[in-house]
């Protein structure tokens, strides 16, 4: 969902904190000695170097590579990442003490995390590490905020006798808010495909209430006339809902999809009898494409409820798929109802409890597949609704 | 010009069509029909892959050219039934198993890396367009041969019209229509050639007359220095040894054709359309009987082409064999209606391999150099446009460059696209799929220079007025595959061994994917941490 929102703030911020880290540079350049090209350069090139790092995010995992990585470009004598109450990564002088997964020792990290501002330590004591013999004298230490609190920091430490210049202090500072901005991402990525997640599990249990109770009801009223009946559709009903709950995964061959649509379909029609026909035209070619789990379903059960259902006489939904060369082109279309065309426009965009259905398989097939690839629907009063879309037969990272 | 054979020739279009519109109206009831069987059967598959596979040059060329060319010849239809061989045991399971449709959608999900699209997609260009041009002479001689017309009204009338067909849609129903032009094929060969012997007389007597004894008119073709004489029937005959060094032509067209097969862009995709990895072996299998068994009549059409039609020597026009010899029999009637099926027969080749090309180029055009690297945020209106502008462009190539070539044997040609291929893909693909230290540059940089190697070895050979003086340096560029395939196999190992550490970190879960059998029934979810 929204994941084209997400990309497209995450360029604009990594742009705009990039931006501010050249701004700094150059306008520090200026008055400091060191010519102003050098730091350009060089601080693009420490980005350059430690951002594929941030984008994975600030684990236990990445930390240390981001640490070496920032140790080896500054030649400091140690670099620390520290999350919370924690150290991340340790590399350099002191590690013999300063060790990962334990509490930061020195005042240097507590107050930075207190304050939530670049500190700059230019002694030992101000450092603040309680071992007398530990060798880090001169620091920088700059918070990692996450919506505008410091959850962490960066430490990097000078070798004995460095000048500390003030073109090096912007420059840690400035990665630490890059960092940051990374982790807010990162974060929001999580959260994004937590929130997909949980909304597959909200239509899977979606499908429930309504249909359920439709089902039990036409089940009840073959219990007197045809026991027999009755009895092989609880199995086969208790048989789908089973499978229903199992499906944790995200994406299924086509074929799967269409089984679970014909299943899904024996109980309207079990409950419509004459008034519901339903006709497949696909080609067997699309057959093994793979595509989002509960991509058809929906479908198939908005043109029962809102085509057929509401309609006197009876009706026809026509579940189609085409071949067409890289892509495969699906069609579910009824001779329902309808509605008027302005209606049908705003399907996708209502957020109340009309067509859920709908417009999580509109949501999940424009975040898999980019926004071309989202749901296209047409529909007349009184003639009926089509809904189609088309994906491509193949996307890395889409596999069952 | 007669109406009957022209008749043939229309019918089967008319049928093809009618085919296409049936499967796709196919409605039925129940999905049990499709999910019970969840995909299309290897044998009905295979039938599709061979449909799209034996071309023109194979229904029509083989067969001229071992009667131009001698039993030496018979290493391209070896080779092309052979490459199949290499295809079950290297590729088709594992290209099926990573769900990819295309070469470059393989290649793709193989390193995560988009970029390395544009390299495969432009040898995809480059083997469409040279499988194309042999299809388009067989169109302009078919119609030649069966209406008077010139050349070129063939070649732009079928390459024209194939080209719209694509364009509006293309074929419906690709596997039926694909299935039912190989059976056609394989009828259109094999009844006229048993009839042709039934009244020619025996394999034996044929071959003596075509080898020892010839008759006053072959004799006469043969004195004249049209057609070759005794080593017509011998190994390292004509064909091989154009060049001077008939050891390594031989060695090099096998190479070729072996490892071509492996790296075609249009029967690679047919693979997709088996429900698993398991059934794409079973559908190799069974395409390699399927092609085993046609591939017997063109090479003994040859013979009795060579013994009872020798005029064609003289004109030039032995690639028009199987079009001709049905009109040397006595009893008219027969003859026109052979002719009528071998028209037929033609017409599905040239066909169902050029509409299969036709939708490979332009899908390369459409979808992977305009649609995920021109406007990646193209519409899907926007998309299919550009799908049929490829297709009338790429139609168009073919036409004005299937206008030059009328000089080639048809069968030739092929055999040069088959090189590309087996220089640029083959490496790739069995690299990609068993060596775990491939990296995307060491792929990509293989490929380039395979492939790109063959193309211009051929170029030189098709273009340059003489050919070089030293017999193997003629042989090494007339007939590439020898040494190109080698060079991009170990191009891309050095080049992959040197940028160590560009291996993908997720190697291992790509290669499970690719490699462990379905029954195990390994998922994603367990794959993935």
């Amino acid at each position: 969902m929204q994941t084209e929102w997400v990309v497209g703030a995450q360029v604009v911020v990594t742009a705009l904190a990039a931006g501010i880290v050249l701004y700094l540079i150059v306008r520090r350049s200026r008055t400091v000695s060191e010519g102003r090209e050098d730091a350009v350069s060089e601080t693009l090139a420490l980005v350059n170097r430690t951002l594929p790092y941030l984008r994975r995010g600030l684990s236990r995992r990445t930390a240390p590579e981001l640490a070496s990585a920032i140790h080896a470009y500054l030649t400091s004598s140690a670099v620390a990442i520290v999350s919370g109450r924690e150290i991340l990564a340790y590399i350099g002088a002191g590690s013999d003490h300063h060790q990962v997964g334990q509490e930061p020792l020195t005042s240097l990290a507590r107050q930075v995390l207190l304050t939530g501002r670049p500190v700059v330590a230019r002694t030992h004591e101000a450092v603040g590490c309680p071992r007398p013999a530990c060798p880090l004298a001169a620091a920088v230490a700059a918070p990692l905020t996450m919506q505008g609190k410091a959850v962490g920091c960066l430490q990097v430490y000078l070798p004995f006798g460095q000048p500390l210049s003030a073109s090096k202090v912007k420059m840690v500072t400035a990665l630490a808010q890059l960092m940051s901005v990374e982790m807010e991402l990162a974060d929001l990525d999580a959260k994004t495909e937590r929130l997909a997640k949980a909304e597959l599990k909200v239509l899977q249990a979606q499908i429930s209430p309504h249909f359920i109770y439709n089902t039990l009801n036409a089940i009840v009223a073959f219990v007197r006339t045809d026991p027999e009946q009755a009895r092989q559709l609880l199995i086969d009903f208790a048989d789908f809902l089973r499978l229903t709950f199992r499906r944790k995964r995200q994406f299924s061959p086509f074929a799967e999809e269409l089984q679970y649509v014909h299943q899904y379909l024996s109980f309207e029609m079990a409950r419509f009898g004459d008034r519901l026909r339903v006709v497949y035209r696909v080609a067997p070619e699309v057959l093994s494409t793979v595509v989002p789990v509960l991509v058809l379903q929906p479908l198939v059960e908005n043109a029962v409820r809102h085509g057929i259902s509401p309609k006197v006489g009876a009706g026809r939904v026509l579940i189609a798929a085409e071949d067409r060369g890289s892509e495969c082109w699906v069609c579910v279309e009824d001779d329902g109802v309808g509605m008027e065309a302005e209606v049908a426009k705003v399907v996708l965009q209502r957020r109340d409890g009309v067509g859920v259905g709908l417009r999580s398989v509109n949501d999940r097939l424009r975040s898999v597949y980019g926004p071309e690839h989202g749901l296209e629907i047409w529909s007349q009063p009184a003639a009926g609704t089509r809904v189609t879309f088309s994906v491509p037969k193949f996307k890395p990272g889409v596999t069952v | 010009m007669n109406l009957v054979p022209f008749l043939g020739f229309a019918a089967i279009a008319v049928v093809t069509v009618a085919v296409g519109l049936y499967s796709t109206r196919i409605v039925r009831t129940t999905a049990d029909v499709y999910v019970a069987s969840r995909s299309v059967g290897p044998i009905l598959n295979a039938s599709a892959i061979a449909g799209e596979y034996l071309s023109a040059a194979s229904f029509l060329g083989i067969a001229g050219m071992v009667m131009a060319f001698g039993y030496d010849v018979l290493w391209y239809p070896a080779g092309y039934a052979a490459g199949y061989l290499f295809l079950l045991l290297f590729v088709a399971a594992p290209l099926r198993r990573s769900g990819a449709y295309t070469i470059a959608d393989f290649i793709e999900g193989r390193f995560g890396n988009p970029a390395f699209r544009l390299v495969v997609v432009s040898f995809v260009l480059v083997i469409g367009i040279f499988y194309l041009l042999p299809q388009m002479k067989g169109a302009g001689l078919t119609l030649q041969t069966l209406t008077g017309l010139p050349y070129w009204v063939g070649v732009v009338v079928v390459g024209g019209a194939m080209a719209v067909n694509v364009a509006l849609g293309g074929m419906k129903g690709i596997t039926f229509v694909q299935a039912f032009q190989f059976w056609v094929k394989a009828f259109a060969i094999s009844v006229p050639t048993l009839v042709l012997l039934a009244l020619f007389g025996s394999y034996a007597d044929n071959w003596s007359l075509a080898t020892a004894q010839p008759p006053p008119e072959l004799r006469a073709a043969i004195e004249a220095g049209q057609a070759p004489g005794a080593d017509w029937g011998t190994p390292f005959g004509p064909l091989s040894a154009q060049q001077g060094a008939p050891l390594l032509f031989t060695y090099s067209l096998m190479a070729a054709t072996v490892f071509g097969t492996a790296g075609l862009p249009h029967i690679l995709v047919r693979f997709y359309t088996n429900k698993d990895g398991r059934t794409a072996r079973r559908t190799t299998l069974v395409v390699i009987a399927f092609i085993g068994s046609f591939y017997l009549f063109p090479s003994l059409l040859g013979l009795l082409g060579r013994v009872h039609a020798p005029d064609l020597y003289a004109a030039g026009r032995t690639d028009a064999l199987l079009l001709e010899l049905p009109g040397r029999i006595e009893d008219r009637t027969l003859a026109l209606v052979l002719q009528a099926v071998t028209a037929a027969g033609a017409f599905a080749a040239f066909m169902s391999t050029t509409s299969g090309l036709l939708v490979a180029v332009a899908g390369g055009l459409a979808h992977d150099l305009y649609a995920r690297t021109l406007a990646p945020q193209a519409p899907q209106r926007a998309r299919i446009r550009a799908f049929r502008w490829a297709a009338l462009i790429a139609g168009a190539v073919a036409i004005v460059l299937g206008l030059q070539v009328e000089r080639f044997p048809i069968n030739m040609l092929v055999g040069w696209a088959f090189a590309i291929a087996a220089s640029a893909f083959f490496p790739l693909m069995v690299l990609a799929i068993w060596w775990r230290r491939l990296t995307a540059t060491g792929a990509a940089s293989g490929t380039l220079a395979g492939g790109g190697l063959a193309t211009l070895a051929i170029l030189y050979t098709m273009l340059a007025s003489s050919p070089p003086g030293d017999p193997y340096v003629a042989t090494l560029l007339a007939q590439p595959a020898i040494w190109t395939m080698p060079f991009a196999l170990g191009t891309m190992i050095v080049v992959s061994l040197l940028r160590r550490d560009e291996v993908p970190a997720d190697v291992g879960k790509k290669r499970v994917r690719l490699h462990v059998p379905e029954s195990i029934g390994l998922r994603t979810e367990y794959i993935t941490d």
